[in-house]
């Protein structure tokens, strides 16, 4: 699954169009944690004309993986050499190292 | 004070600062055409510590030998003054524009461009007299306000250096830029472009310009003190740092900040901006000798090997504490060598150079991440924790190396130290006092929907894929 903040971007442009486009207003909160809520809004969102807001439910479906997950990369080994000497690869941290700091 | 009526008087201060100018232009075309006699001259002045400006030709003293323009000098300051603009546009910019979100790029980098837009129409209005001309120890004179008086045979800088006051302007200009331009970064993603636009200009006039005048100016009230700021630790770096801190503080977090990750979007974009800056600092730095000289050039080595301890000792706590070394810690701890240095460049030695380098990275680093994480302040693109502590530590470390008399460092010091308070006080309340008015007029902050949707795209009707 994609990162909090690459979802809520789409969820947030998502939510700017259904309201120009439909005047529907939708609840971007509960999208972010409720598939069923979302796969609905998305169905509407498909019914209208926006090919801009067709091909963001479409990177929404893939990033909220509402379709089912991707299928796991193979994991490679790998190696890190810290100040002492050779160690483990350290946890990997993805973008959770940003939450509330940028260093 | 409405926003209309604010609005009413700064259109009218406009238009009357048009026909100043425009009755101005008959008086400089004239100068001009007397630019074409044979070279100009200037009064020498009293030695002074810092950068100032020389009386005009028509005041030398009989019997002493008339200051020519030295062609050496000139060349150098016009090419400080290019470096160091390129340090912000597009070295600032860049930098900036790499550590926030895909969605508020644009909108980083036409804050950071349109401060150079601004602080150049205030700088030329009047920022520069408030600034470089002599008046009170607490402010400058009006005798260059839009610019009256700057005729090309006008010399200036530091005694015996004689480059042309429109040089030294130029340079001068550019670290105003670069000091304005600094500060968004601590309320990127989430400041109107509006309000930046106003926070630009009266920052640059109120509170940028009577800094510069207490330090740089020889009749300053700090300079008189002794304080020792070579190229703008106290001045550009402190005074921006805590200037960042108090928007920061003011505009409060950014939604979803501490529990949702805030990706930098391009890393390369910040590594070519570092690059850019760690370049042009030989501008700001060598260039503040106001002279190609012996000073100059040993604050172009000084800042090179203090920016390069300084990334080395970000990298090296890095790597020990988390693991690994990250591209964005090497790059930040290059920036807080060149902040660091910067106030001591033009008094220090080499070894001096990498003491405060290795400090510094070690500092800053803590500032941008226990620091932060301890307050919980939402410092964006940690300004305070790299100008703003960088600044103060460098200027301290300026007042224990840059005295040759050892018996002299202890007041020293002291002096420093009164330097960064005065300057980081009177900062943090002008800073305050500005954004309150900027907020009855306009609103600092973008609305909840512009935050989630991207400034581009609602601010600027712009985006990038």
């Amino acid at each position: 699954m994609d990162s909090d903040s690459h979802i809520y971007g789409l969820l947030g442009r998502i939510h700017v169009l259904m309201r120009r486009t439909l005047n529907r207003i939708t609840d971007v909160e509960y999208m972010r944690i409720n598939a069923d809520y979302t796969r609905e809004i998305l169905r509407i969102a498909m019914g209208t004309e926006s090919t801009e807001l067709h091909e963001l439910c479409a990177k929404l479906r893939v990033a909220m993986e509402l379709d089912g997950p991707a299928p796991a990369a193979p994991k490679e080994k790998t190696f890190t050499f810290g100040l002492g000497g050779r160690k483990d690869p350290p946890p990997e941290e993805g973008d959770e190292r940003y939450i509330g700091t940028l260093r | 004070m409405t926003s209309s009526s604010l609005l009413h008087r700064c259109s009218r201060f406009v238009v009357r600062a048009l026909l100043m100018s425009a009755l101005q232009i008959s008086g400089l075309s004239s100068a001009y055409a007397q630019a074409a006699e044979p070279p100009a001259v200037a009064a020498a002045t009293e030695p002074a510590a810092a950068a100032a400006v020389m009386a005009p030709a028509a005041t030398a003293p009989e019997g002493k030998p008339q200051p020519r323009l030295d062609t050496g000098n000139t060349a150098w300051m016009l090419t400080s003054s290019a470096l160091v603009l390129l340090m912000t546009l597009p070295g600032v910019a860049l930098f900036y524009g790499g550590m926030v979100r895909k969605k508020n790029v644009l909108s980083m980098c036409a804050q950071i461009f349109v401060c150079g837009v601004l602080v150049t129409v205030t700088w030329t209005l009047l920022g520069y007299s408030l600034a470089f001309r002599p008046g009170s120890g607490f402010i400058g004179g009006l005798d260059r306000l839009l610019l009256s008086g700057l005729t090309p045979d006008g010399l200036a800088g530091t005694d015996g250096a004689n480059i042309p006051e429109s040089v030294f302007w130029m340079f001068q200009l550019t670290f105003a830029i670069i000091t304005t331009a600094l500060i968004p970064g601590a309320m990127a993603e989430r400041m109107k472009f509006s309000a930046l636009c106003w926070f630009a200009v009266l920052w640059s006039i109120f509170v940028y310009a009577p800094i510069a005048h207490w330090v740089w100016e020889p009749g300053g009230w700090l300079a008189t003190m002794g304080a020792l700021d070579f190229a703008g630790g106290t001045v550009v770096h402190v005074n921006a740092g805590v200037a960042g801190l108090v928007c920061a503080l003011v505009m409060g977090r950014r939604r979803g900040f501490g529990r949702e990750p805030m990706s930098p979007h391009n890393l390369v974009l910040t590594m070519i901006g570092a690059g850019l800056l760690w370049v042009g600092w030989f501008g700001f730095n060598a260039g503040s000798a106001v002279a190609a000289n012996a000073t100059a050039g040993m604050a172009m080595l000084v800042t090179q090997i203090a920016t390069a301890f300084a990334a080395l000792a970000w990298m090296c706590v890095e790597w020990m504490v988390r693991g690994r070394p990250s591209a964005l810690g090497i790059v930040s701890g290059a920036v807080a060598g060149l902040v660091a240095i910067t106030p001591a460049s033009g008094f220090v030695s080499p070894m001096a150079a990498v003491f405060i380098g290795a400090v510094s990275g070690v500092v800053c680093y803590l500032g941008a991440t226990t620091l932060k994480r301890r307050f919980g302040y939402d410092d964006s693109l940690d300004v305070f924790g790299i100008h703003g502590i960088g600044g103060a530590v460098g200027a301290f470390l300026t007042g224990v190396f840059g005295v040759s008399d050892p018996t002299m460092i202890g007041a020293q010091v002291l002096t420093q130290m009164a330097a960064i308070g005065a300057a980081a006080l009177y900062s943090a309340v002008a800073t305050f006092l500005l954004l309150v008015i900027i907020n009855s007029m306009t609103g600092l902050r973008v609305d909840e929907e512009a935050e989630r949707e991207g400034l581009d795209r609602l601010e600027h009707g712009e985006h990038i894929e």
